[in-house]
């Protein structure tokens, strides 16, 4: 469902409209993404009557919202099984997988704001890529996981792409070492899962000693911090690293989930979440859900124009964040910026089912 | 298995095991009686409601009853054990003569920790040996009553009952259950479905009879015109007992209502009220109401609900069939409700509830009216604060007649 909100969207610089001029333009296209999931998705349909929800929402806070976790117990579309594309998976740590269905238009979509977005930070060119990946995850596109979409969606980005990784996820040194030669202080691409690169690359290469001539090489990792929060090493530890080993300086991280592909949120150079011109957030207090102001910690809600197949533009997620402000960030990019500190402890499951556990 | 199978064969259960596989054994932890041994395991019955049995479970009732400020769960099993309660239960089979049948087998659940005990009591009062497999999740209500259980059986007077039981705890073990299952006369499951169903498919001796609890739903019928003529101090205590009902176990438990079925239309005072004292009697952790809403919109994008409303700490909403509650997932505070005329026409829905807590003036009236529902199964009705109660008689089956046989 392509359309003129949308086209002002696509065409508008990704972090440079004011919060209350692009939250205008935003609201209004969210509001024809619930009309069109309500007449489309039955389930979604279902919800909102049930829930007696305002379809024309006049602020965020108004905006009806799914919460993430549906989209591992029910496959919810508004597209004709026959127009489906391929369908997105992630696993969770509890088993239960995530399914996404998207069609051509939707797929495009989250492609190409994609590359607006990451454009923002690598520039035009494509750069020569090194994933931090074995080369397996991406060539075998039959199953879509998560970690393997993600890799695919940004290797788009990139050319002569090189695999830091072999089958056994230790560094293919031969590969690091002619990727390096070929490109010593140009500019390059770096991509990797926020742990692994972590551990199967920047630990090793501390260990050898070795510095890498990557100067002018951008890195951007993604994932989540659980795994390295266990280990004790922070943002600063992490990036100080990059310099380090890699000789890298500029390192983002970015959020985005499975469930809402395309616009994702990346740090700037002062560690903040931008949202950009197609997305954005707000947070919710976890006791009432009531939406918090800025600077209160909460529920993160995530907002996208992009979701068409499927209705994923308002999702409450499981995870912690806190909104920073909007416009006022000192990177000077404009709209709403943010962290997000982790997942939201689980309460104890208990039930009459647990026999045989 | 098959090693196993000869031991099914002998038609009368040997006072001991000729012999135990040990080397199976050897990854079953026995919790209680503390480091009892399975030589020591005695597999003769005793006679059905014997002086010793009554004995240790009276001792059992004043030693529980003491916990009651630091074990409230417990102290509730005391009170049910209580001598003049259980002597009443038993007098009613005075006449008939009842026999053990042999050793019993028992899978029971992690999250209520006393089904494990009550489930235990029952077959001992009829004699019978008793091997109970508890969940390898700890529990602190499980363990209290563990220690008590150890501390009597490591006293003289009861070792008639101490070698007559073996709790026990094993990692996922096919091999071990199906051991169990071969020797027992009795299988005892409860539920959920899925782990009846994984169970099943364990062997069970052939002479062995089995009782499943598999997973239920429970009802509270409200009279509306009852709730608006009680006093402010009554209101007040229902609505306290009632949240007992339904909150204690974050709704999980089979016999916690999950519908609340409304009989005539509540005044908009009436409603306004009654939700939110509820909401009240609801924890306010903050996981809970992000899988309240998801719990409400999974229903929601079922189609099985509509008109769903928050209370505080809750949210309610409406529910066209009854049996459709099957379909819905409950807890962190995501209830039901129907609104109808007369209870007449709700008790023709096919549809199924463990209990009935009923809030009104007339509850033979309600009693009457569910014998005569054939179609809709009711297993029990009982006032408001009682839904968890403790009662020889679960899902319709007499726990005290169950595990033994008549004389003929």
């Amino acid at each position: 469902m392509m359309s003129a909100l949308l086209d002002q969207l696509m065409h508008a610089a990704v972090y440079q409209l004011p919060q209350a001029e692009k939250e205008a333009l935003l609201l209004a296209r969210l509001n024809e993404l619930t009309h069109w999931h309500d007449q489309h998705c039955e389930p979604f349909h279902h919800l909102m009557q049930a829930t007696q929800a305002q379809l024309q929402a006049t602020d965020y806070g108004d905006l009806p919202y799914v919460a993430v976790r549906l989209f591992k117990h029910r496959l919810l579309s508004s597209v004709p099984n026959d127009a489906i594309f391929k369908t997105l998976t992630s696993s969770g740590t509890t088993g239960a997988v995530s399914r996404i269905v998207l069609d051509r238009d939707s797929a495009a979509l989250q492609s190409k704001v994609l590359v607006k977005i990451m454009q923002e930070y690598i520039g035009k060119q494509r750069l020569p890529m090194l994933l931090v990946e074995q080369p397996a995850l991406i060539q075998n596109r039959s199953g879509f996981s998560a970690r393997g979409a993600g890799a695919l969606g940004l290797s788009f980005l990139g050319r002569d792409h090189h695999y830091a990784l072999d089958e056994q996820m230790q560094p293919n040194w031969p590969v690091i070492e002619a990727f390096c030669e070929k490109y010593a202080d140009q500019p390059v691409f770096l991509f990797g899962f926020t742990f692994m690169v972590w551990q199967c690359l920047l630990e090793p290469l501390k260990k050898r000693g070795i510095k890498l001539p990557l100067s002018k090489g951008v890195l951007f990792h993604s994932g989540g911090w659980k795994k390295l929060a266990h280990l004790a090493v922070s943002t600063s530890d992490f990036n100080q690293r990059c310099a380090d080993v890699l000789g890298i300086q500029q390192v983002h991280n970015f959020y985005g989930m499975v469930e809402q592909t395309g616009a994702i949120f990346v740090t700037c150079e002062h560690g903040y979440l931008h949202t950009p011109v197609m997305a954005d957030v707000l947070i919710r207090d976890p006791k009432t859900l009531a939406v918090l102001p800025h600077k209160q910690q909460g529920l993160v809600q995530v907002l996208s124009a992009l979701p068409q197949s499927y209705p994923g533009h308002s999702l409450l997620t499981e995870d912690i964040g806190t909104c920073l402000g909007e416009d006022d960030c000192p990177c000077g990019r404009k709209g709403r910026y943010f962290v997000v500190h982790g997942r939201l402890p689980k309460a104890e499951v208990r039930g009459c089912s647990d026999t045989f556990r | 298995m098959q090693r196993h199978i000869s031991l099914t064969t002998t038609e009368i259960m040997p006072a001991k095991m000729p012999h135990w596989d040990d080397a199976l054994l050897a990854s079953v932890d026995v919790v209680c009686p503390r480091n009892a041994t399975w030589s020591a395991f005695e597999l003769a019955p005793l006679a059905v409601f014997s002086e010793p049995v009554t004995s240790f479970a009276t001792e059992l009732s004043c030693r529980l009853l003491q916990l009651a400020n630091s074990q409230p769960d417990l102290a509730a099993l005391g009170f049910f054990l209580r001598p003049a309660a259980l002597k009443q239960a038993l007098q009613q089979y005075k006449h008939t003569d009842l026999m053990p049948l042999g050793l019993t087998f028992h899978l029971v659940p992690s999250n209520v920790p006393t089904v494990a005990f009550y489930s235990w009591l029952a077959v001992l009062l009829q004699g019978n040996s008793t091997i109970v497999r508890l969940s390898s999740r700890r529990n602190s209500v499980q363990d209290a009553m563990l220690d008590l259980l150890n501390q009597m059986f490591s006293e003289q007077e009861w070792q008639a009952i101490a070698v007559r039981v073996r709790f026990v705890r094993y990692q996922h073990n096919d091999a071990i259950t199906e051991y169990f299952s071969a020797l027992c006369y009795f299988r005892v499951i409860w539920g959920g479905d899925s782990t009846i169903r994984e169970i099943r498919k364990i062997p069970l001796s052939p002479k062995a009879k089995e009782l499943c609890f598999p997973d239920r739903k429970s009802v509270a019928v409200l009279d509306s015109h009852y709730l608006n003529a009680l006093s402010e101090r009554d209101f007040a205590q229902l609505i306290q007992r009632l949240g007992l009902d339904i909150s204690q176990f974050n709704q999980q438990a089979c016999a916690s209502p999950v519908l609340l079925v409304w009989v005539g239309v509540p005044s908009t005072t009436l409603w306004q009220r009654f939700w939110l004292a509820l909401s009240c009697q609801f924890s306010d952790e903050s996981a809970d109401k992000l899988e309240q809403t998801i719990n409400l919109q999974l229903a929601a994008c079922d189609g099985l609900i509509s008109q769903s409303v928050q209370f505080g700490n809750l949210t309610v909403a409406a529910i066209s069939h009854a049996a459709d509650v099957n379909l819905c997932k409950f807890g962190a505070g995501f209830l039901v409700y129907q609104i109808v005329d007369e209870l007449d026409g709700w008790l023709t829905q096919p549809a199924s509830f463990q209990t009935c807590v009923y809030v009104g003036a007339n509850k033979t009236h309600l009693v009457e009216l569910v014998k005569k529902s054939l179609t809709m199964r009711i297993d029990r009705v009982c006032p408001a604060g009682q839904a968890l109660a403790f009662d020889w008689i679960w899902d319709g089956h007499n726990m005290l007649r169950e595990f033994s046989r008549i004389l003929g």
